[in-house]
């Protein structure tokens, strides 16, 4: 009996996982290739139409044409994804050797208020944003009293306005296991490093940062797959002009009442990232062996 | 080796005289360490007051105290992870006390080996004649030597991880010497190791070190690792030195009662038991000490408490007339059941007049 107890006490785990997770992605995946109903849902017959739909747009004569419409949104996400997850590292990094560094108790307190905004829901809080960038904002009210500017700059609606949602939103998720790997990391492996005449530039090089890695690809991970899918940040932020797939999945499944298409744009996306995770997993796993 | 002979010869200069300068040799009376009132003080915890030392070229010293002693906080200083509060560090006559770790020659065997565990055992012992700027060729040379001299040149491609405790010591000794430091500064280095890899390991250490020909510094709390090894020993407590001398002089004329104590068994009787004259202790080691023969006087009577076997002998603990349990050692295990019929009776105890030290505080 004591051996089948630790497996049973995953069972619960296993059920939410199968039943939360696994089922309504797999809705997902079948939605994907059955034809829209005229009024959202799906039906059949079974199709590729959906994700035809991604690459090609139908002419009037049903004659299909090359479009790089949706090809464009899903570079600019994979773009700015993975320009918040480096933004993240670079910002991230230098925070969470700074927490390392305190006393036990001065971390407890900064790891605390890390993890302050998510306090507050990010809608809240994006809309904050909104109210210090829009053209009557705080920032630029600001910046014509002071003279320094004659009239409102642009601050919204842009792929830079975008990039700073996202970094603020999901910076906490590269400080965190950042943290995690820096706290490990024996302070006596940099003291040796530096009795075999390694300078601070050297140790911070040679030691810190490769010990570090895994921390940065797991937080570069963290960061890159939610901020892939992410709508509310190029919604509130980003416009019209910004779009992001999450913006795109979420007018499939609204506006345009084409579910069979949104669930292609979401399987896409999801095999996309599970594609990189598992690279990233085997090249990690490649490196530890030799 | 020379540390002439040394390859690093761009990032050497930002080194303390790793290399030193031609006609600026020391002289060998000249010491290599010298820590003059040097004080550390941690808030209102004073970890070393007042330490004089010299240490000199080649010599293998050590520092030897209980845990909490400030013996590795003397090695650190020496290294140059900690900074004294006052009192100043010499290194061939020149101060270092300001200069941090990495422009000091003195190179350090940790005592959990803090091997780099991202790096290969090659990669490890590489990485000082990197950090020194040598050149590509000379460092690849360098490497296979250093791990010959420690045994472990079929390990050059693995990581510490795959590494015994006893290998791993061998890399980190390997690491330390590769970069031909001037000083070399072993913290506790065999406290991981079984007890028969620690001896293995003692006599690697006396090889090592004849060959290396440079100064080693060892900290332990082991006395018996210190006697064996050492050329010069320092005992400490409480952040102040007891006494500094050859193993024969801590072993047989301790100055105080705290070493007479500390190093090997010591019976520590007052002098007023013995009607010697003075205020003090008077010092006798238990092999020193018999059964006085029928008819002597002996030096000290007492009852015998308890007749211990050891196995090379047999140990008597003799309670004398102010309650204080002194210990005897004779060889003659087979007289056993003989020697245990005197518990309880009044025996006299006596010693050789050159067998006992009189000690101050």
């Amino acid at each position: 009996m004591r051996t089948h107890s630790p497996f049973l006490l995953t069972v619960p785990a296993l059920i939410v996982l199968t039943v939360f997770m696994l089922v309504p992605l797999g809705f997902g995946v079948a939605y994907s290739f059955l034809t829209a109903g005229p009024y959202g849902g799906a039906e059949l017959p079974l199709t590729l139409e959906p994700y035809r739909k991604i690459l090609f747009e139908r002419d009037f004569d049903e004659s299909l044409y090359f479009t790089t419409t949706y090809i464009s949104i899903i570079a600019r996400s994979v773009i700015l994804a993975g320009a918040a997850a480096l933004l993240c590292a670079v910002l991230g990094f230098p925070v969470a050797w700074f927490i390392t560094c305190r006393s036990p108790k001065w971390q407890g307190i900064l790891i605390f208020v890390v993890t302050l905004p998510f306090w507050v829901n990010s809608l809240v809080r994006t809309y904050c944003w909104v109210l210090l960038l829009r053209d009557q904002g705080l920032i630029n009210n600001g910046l014509q009293e002071l003279g320094l500017t004659s009239a409102p700059l642009g601050l919204m609606y842009n792929d830079g306005a975008t990039l700073l949602g996202l970094v603020y939103n999901f910076l906490p998720f590269m400080i965190l296991p950042v943290y995690a790997a820096l706290e490990r990391l024996d302070p006596r492996l940099i003291e040796a490093a530096h009795d075999l005449y390694a300078s601070r530039v050297s140790v911070f090089r040679r030691i810190i940062v490769p010990l570090a890695a895994p921390g940065m690809m797991a937080g570069s991970l963290m960061v890159f797959a939610p901020a892939l899918g992410y709508f509310l940040v190029p919604d509130l932020l980003g416009g019209g002009k910004s779009l992001m797939i999450g913006n795109l999945i979420q007018m499939a499944f609204t506006s345009s009442r084409d579910w069979p298409f949104g669930s292609a744009l979401s399987t896409v996306v999801t095999a996309g990232v599970m594609a990189f995770i598992v690279v990233s997993a085997l090249r990690g796993k490649k490196r530890n062996a030799t | 080796m020379s540390p002439n002979t040394n390859p690093a010869t761009r990032a050497s200069s930002k080194v303390v005289g790793l290399q030193n300068a031609p006609g600026a040799e020391p002289s060998i009376a000249d010491p290599i360490i010298q820590l003059s009132d040097v004080t550390l003080q941690f808030g209102e915890f004073k970890a070393l007051q007042g330490v004089n030392l010299a240490i000199n070229p080649g010599e293998f010293f050590t520092l030897l105290g209980p845990s909490g002693c400030g013996k590795t906080s003397l090695l650190r200083l020496i290294a140059g992870f900690q900074s004294p509060t006052s009192g100043n560090i010499e290194l061939d006559g020149k101060d270092v006390t300001a200069v941090p770790p990495h422009r000091r020659p003195i190179n350090t065997v940790f005592q959990n080996y803090a091997l780099f565990p991202h790096m290969t055992v090659a990669q490890n012992v590489r990485f000082g004649l990197e950090m020194l700027g040598w050149d590509g060729g000379a460092a690849d040379a360098r490497v296979p030597e250093v791990l010959s001299l420690v045994g472990m040149n079929g390990f050059a491609t693995r990581r510490p991880d795959a590494l015994s405790g006893g290998q791993q010591q061998r890399v980190a000794l390997a690491r330390a010497l590769a970069p031909k430091p001037r000083v070399l500064l072993l913290d506790e280095p065999m406290s991981a190791l079984d007890l028969k890899l620690r001896k293995e390991t003692q006599n690697e250490l006396k090889r090592l070190h004849r060959e290396a020909g440079i100064t080693f510094i060892l900290v332990t709390h082991d006395q018996e690792e210190a006697l064996t090894l050492s050329d010069r020993i320092a005992v400490l407590r409480w952040g102040e030195i007891k006494q500094v001398g050859s193993p024969e002089e801590i072993y047989c004329s301790p100055a105080n009662s705290y070493v007479a104590d500390f190093i090997g068994e010591a019976n520590l009787i007052r002098t007023q038991l013995l009607g010697v004259s003075g205020d003090g202790m008077v010092m006798v080691r238990p092999e020193d000490i018999s059964l006085a023969n029928a008819g002597e006087s002996g030096r000290i009577s007492g009852i015998v408490a308890d007749v211990r076997f050891l196995g090379s002998g047999i140990e008597f603990v003799v309670r004398t007339a102010d309650g204080e349990l002194l210990r005897a050692r004779s060889a003659g295990a087979g007289r056993l059941p003989e020697f245990r019929s005197l518990i309880g009776a009044d025996v006299r105890l006596t010693w050789p007049e050159s067998a006992q030290q009189t000690l101050g505080g």
